[in-house]
């Protein structure tokens, strides 16, 4: 188990190593970016751009508004009651249940899935503090023993770069 | 890190009014309402005004960070947070009010939607019960809302400090990494947080406003009540926002980003929403005057040149005359304009509330049921306390978590 990364002083550096380590062959999955901001003018900071957070929001947000219909249906049929003389099941009251219970779907199941789609919570991975003093970390766990050369001269060669290894 | 003795004293002053407070509310619910000046006819006093109000002040974050964020307002950057937290200070000392405002506070819990032994549920179809869905669902969707952007900063916390510190901040932020993923999941959240906080925050003042709207009380039954407290909720938020960012410019040092370009931003706002605020008013009394209705007419004249005109005049020069002149000359739209302008309309819109509720409740129809209100000490401490929660609160939250979203200013100087 060995993971080579290393630390780029600015974006452009980054993109050098991040294009070197393209260049050898390996994927965008294959490679670790952790910035202290996010970087979507470079390509490699744009990788799993993919998600289906909105549809999942929208689908969060249906489940509220029959969870409320539901609510409303049993609260006020269970035990009828006449109020101001209006219908037991009223529509017009009761939108405003299903409207405030459909945004709460919708913003619960957002963060539902913001925490599991960015794995937040996960056992810690390839991480470095000094990214917080906004250093660019760009690196590779676990490459292939006949790579490991290549790999350290291409994160190396950027001007500014410093390569760390964890493992052996 | 160095703590000044000033925060420690501004704590402890502020702590203790709060803490007198907490004696006030308990004596009350120790002594019944009689130690109030609530009652026959005028049961809603300043515990209705406080909770309007401060619900109100509520719409100074998460709605206007919702909306700069959708029109991609870079100059919100170092706002943005100001404002969120704002809005959940506000929203839970509003939420407090309803209880406070209980003879049997521990009873509060009666209003949650579930039912009794006998399977009676609480009244759907009250607003009183809309207001708990709408007041409860904006405070989750704005912890989150504030929440969410935290979480990159409290990584950049937890990789500078040690110890107990390192553990706390860690927790915070739930492993955050900052993988190109992660920014990506965290801005389509915060977009999508945005999208559906908007419409909450919109439908929390209507329904408030339904609370009185709903009632046949003069003056009170007009449609244009939703739209009016709305647009006077965002208008005491914006002043709010304006009064926080001074104080944090000066006390915390943060010239360098809260600049003088951002108060002036928001004082146009302020300036325009004085504007449709005198707009609202001008149709709710114009149409009152106009269908001339005895009812309506006789809390109309008390507020106009009777014995709530002194206070009526006063909330018309806060609100409208005073932001007018400041916010609209542009000489003196500076940080002490917008300042004095809020502070204010501050004044004003907490007077706003008390002139709806209190002159329409003690002239209902018919004078044998005609009234007055007179607050009493333990109303006017635990109403005034609320401003020192607020402020003690505020304090606290900006000692322990970075006031300015450190990843938002940085991406914003990136691009």
């Amino acid at each position: 188990m060995k993971t080579l990364y290393a630390l780029y002083p600015d974006a452009p550096a980054a993109q050098q190593a991040f294009n070197r380590l393209r260049a050898i062959g390996l994927t965008p999955n294959e490679i670790t970016v952790v910035s202290a901001q996010p970087m979507h003018e470079y390509e490699f900071g744009q990788n799993h751009t993919h998600t289906w957070m909105w549809r999942l929001a929208a689908c969060g947000g249906l489940l509220g508004m029959a969870a409320a219909l539901a609510l409303a249906s049993v609260a006020e049929t269970s035990w009828p009651i006449n109020t101001g003389g209006l219908p037991i099941f009223a529509w017009w009251p009761n939108l405003i249940i299903m409207f405030e219970l459909t945004m709460l779907g919708a913003i619960v199941t957002t963060v539902v899935t913001l925490i599991v789609s960015a794995e937040l919570g996960r056992r810690p991975a390839l991480y470095d503090p000094e990214v917080s003093d906004g250093k660019i970390l760009i690196g590779v766990e676990n490459p292939r023993a006949d790579s490991v050369r290549e790999v350290e001269a291409a994160l190396s060669a950027p001007s500014g770069a410093r390569m760390k290894t964890i493992g052996s | 890190m160095h703590t000044s003795w000033r925060f420690y004293l501004l704590v402890a002053v502020f702590g203790g009014i709060v803490a007198t407070a907490l004696v006030a509310w308990m004596s009350q619910a120790y002594f019944g309402f009689g130690i109030t000046g609530i009652r026959w006819p005028v049961y809603w006093g300043f515990y209705v005004t406080s909770f309007v109000f401060w619900i109100g002040i509520s719409h100074a974050g998460t709605l206007i960070s919702a909306i700069l964020r959708l029109v991609n307002a870079g100059w919100r950057r170092p706002v943005t947070r100001c404002a969120e937290v704002i809005t959940v200070f506000a929203l839970m000392i509003g939420a407090m009010f309803p209880i406070i405002h209980l003879g049997r506070p521990w009873l509060a819990f009666w209003l949650f939607p579930y039912p009794n032994e006998r399977m009676i549920w609480p009244n759907l179809r009250s607003p009183l019960v809309w207001d708990f869905f709408a007041i409860n669902t904006y405070l989750t969707g704005s912890l989150l809302f504030l929440f969410l952007p935290m979480i990159p900063d409290f990584a950049v916390v937890r990789d500078k400090s040690t110890g107990v510190r390192r553990r706390f901040y860690g927790l915070l932020a739930l492993g955050w990494r900052g993988t190109p993923t992660q920014w990506h999941r965290l801005e389509t959240a915060m977009q999508i947080m945005a999208v559906a906080i908007i419409p909450v925050a919109v439908s929390v003042h209507t329904i408030v406003s339904f609370d009185f709207s709903m009632a046949p009380v003069p003056m009170w039954q007009t449609t244009i009540f939703g739209p009016y407290f709305v647009a006077g909720a965002i208008f005491s938020g914006i002043a709010a926002l304006l009064i926080a960012m001074a104080a944090l410019r000066r006390f915390l040092h943060l010239e360098d980003y809260l600049r003088p370009v951002h108060f002036e931003n928001l004082g146009k706002l302020l300036l325009v929403m004085a504007l449709l605020w005198g707009y609202f008013v001008f149709n709710e009394r114009l149409v009152t005057y106009y269908g001339n209705q005895p009812s309506e007419m006789t809390v109309f004249w008390q507020t106009q040149r009777e014995s709530f005109a002194p206070l009526y005049w006063t909330m018309v020069v806060c609100n409208f005359v005073l932001p007018l002149v400041l916010m609209g000359i542009r000489r003196l739209r500076t940080i002490t304009g917008c300042v004095i302008a809020s502070l204010g309309v501050i004044v004003g819109m907490w007077l706003e509330r008390f002139l709806i509720i209190v002159p329409a409740l003690g002239h209902k129809y018919l004078p044998y049921s005609f009234g007055t209100y007179r607050p009493q000490p333990v109303e006017i401490i635990i109403a005034g306390a609320t401003f020192a929660a607020i402020t003690l609160f505020y304090v606290l939250f900006a000692k322990v978590v970075p006031i300015i979203s450190m990843w938002e200013l940085k991406a914003g100087d990136h691009s």
